[in-house]
């Protein structure tokens, strides 16, 4: 109910509640940025350019689902975007000096909590669409059907890299040795 | 060792705090954001509505804005007791104080000779505790907030706010609203014993089943109005499941001389939806709290 009036009232241009839904979510989403960047600078860039954008466009806001999936969507989208710029970035680096700095893995700036370190350091190490896949599906409440149809593959390929992905993660947080 | 349900429920659950400078930055560059997107679009939405309020001899437009606005603020403040003093209605009352809170949204529409009048339109978040009071905040033009009207158990008083003049005013509470707002149901239903009502029958809203009353020209709304009204007509649709108000539609014509002055000599009707009910719902108190700026100064009718 109160995210219902919260963004009703958002629409109105409450800046009240732009801070209450901010206050509400930010924690959530930036582990959700962290888990797919595994780099809290980077992470924190998302989650800032999410709100102001979320700001920018509050009264053509359209929510078919709930507002803490739809906030984690648009995090794992821009997620998706600054991943792809590391990449080219990476590219056009390597072509110009082929002995620099490698930045296939994301910088780690300093985690402060263990248990949220341990698991950026698993999630990091799936292929980015398991990542994405497991962070849609638990942090951002889509159904695999809603994750399918978003990426236009089939439900049967999302719901192997979820299942491929958590197995994985398991095997690395159990500290078992994996191929 | 952990299981995949264990990691789920990890992943699932993982909090990080944001850094504060990080967290400042983000607020005021989203505050920031908003700011600069609402006012453009108010400029290039409205930019002859303050040319018409200019003209308007700004004094007289704010007192009848404001007058109309009481006049439905008031109907609908006393809208969660209606029915004549039947085994219903106490019903009614009983559910709506068991509740303790409610949260719902009304619609306010004001034409004069058939023709709207636009920036009187008004879309209004209306919330009653039994333990602070009520207060509603009254949004025009899509996103302005036009008024906000606090009725506080506390200070026995109405205060209502008009950011955009800058005004307020305080009025203590008349008869029928210290007994509507006193909590007394037994009060309120020898207040509303005269009331004549007819039963509109049942009818499905949002797939509840509810039962609706009507009354015309109540003696409470004429106690709890500040301005004379030539008509009134109220419907209420009561959720047959939890004796709580569901919806309400409510229809007054005014020619009270403060609104006849702004229309030139015309009546105006009013027109008002309230629906969206959601009751006992977490209500803070500082919701209800009230604070004037220092440079607001008060209304003068």
């Amino acid at each position: 109910m109160e995210d219902k009036l919260l963004i009703w009232k958002l629409k109105k241009g409450s800046n009240e509640a732009l801070c209450r839904i901010y206050e509400k979510y930010e924690e959530h989403l930036l582990a959700s940025a962290i888990s797919l960047l595994y780099d809290v600078g980077s992470a924190e860039d998302v989650v800032h350019d999410v709100f102001v954008t979320f700001a920018q466009s509050a009264d053509k806001l359209k929510l078919n689902g709930n507002l803490k999936g739809y906030l984690t969507r648009c995090v794992v989208n821009l997620a998706r975007d600054k991943i792809r710029a590391i990449q080219r970035r990476r590219i056009r680096l390597n072509e110009e000096n082929p002995a620099g700095p490698d930045i296939q893995q994301p910088s780690h700036a300093v985690i402060r909590d263990e248990e949220l370190d341990r698991l950026s350091q698993a999630m990091g190490s799936l292929p980015y669409e398991q990542r994405e896949t497991i962070v849609l599906h638990l942090r951002g409440e889509m159904t695999f059907k809603a994750i399918a149809k978003s990426h236009g593959v089939s439900i049967n390929t999302v719901c192997s890299r979820y299942r491929y992905g958590l197995t994985k993660l398991r095997s690395l947080l159990n500290g078992e040795v994996v191929k | 060792m952990r299981s995949a349900e264990n990691i789920e429920r990890l992943i699932k659950n993982v909090r990080y705090k944001t850094s504060a400078e990080m967290r400042k930055r983000t607020l005021n560059d989203a505050s920031e954001a908003q700011s600069k997107s609402r006012k453009s679009k108010w400029a290039a939405a409205h930019s002859n509505i303050w040319r018409i309020i200019m003209t308007s001899k700004i004094t007289k437009l704010s007192s009848a804005a404001l007058i109309i606005i009481a006049v439905t603020a008031g109907i609908i403040h006393f809208s969660s007791s209606i029915d004549g003093g039947s085994i219903v209605f106490a019903d009614v009352l009983k559910s709506i104080q068991e509740a303790n809170t409610a949260v719902w949204h009304e619609q306010r529409v004001i034409t004069c000779n058939g023709e709207e009048l636009p920036f009187l339109t008004s879309d209004v978040v209306r919330y009653y505790s039994v333990e602070y009071g009520a207060k509603e905040e009254m949004y025009a033009l899509k996103n302005i907030l036009l008024q906000e009207v606090y009725w506080s158990i506390e200070k026995g008083a109405r205060i209502e706010v008009a950011p955009l003049w800058k005004q307020y005013k305080r009025t203590e509470f008349t008869e029928a609203e210290r007994t509507v707002g006193g909590r007394s149901i037994e009060a309120i239903v020898e207040l509303v014993k005269s009331e004549q009502t007819t039963k509109l029958g049942s009818k499905t809203i949002n797939g509840r089943k509810a039962e609706g009353f009507e009354i015309e020209d109540s003696k409470i709304a004429g106690a709890l109005v500040p301005v004379e009204f030539d008509s009134l007509v109220a419907r209420f649709w009561i959720d047959v499941e939890t004796s709580l108000p569901i919806q309400y539609e409510a229809e007054l014509v005014i020619s009270d001389r403060h609104i006849t002055t702004f229309t030139g000599g015309k009546a105006v009707e009013v027109k008002v939806i309230g629906d969206e009910f959601q009751w006992d719902v977490e209500l803070g108190k500082d919701i209800f709290e009230l604070n004037i700026p220092p440079d607001y100064t008060e209304m003068e009718y």
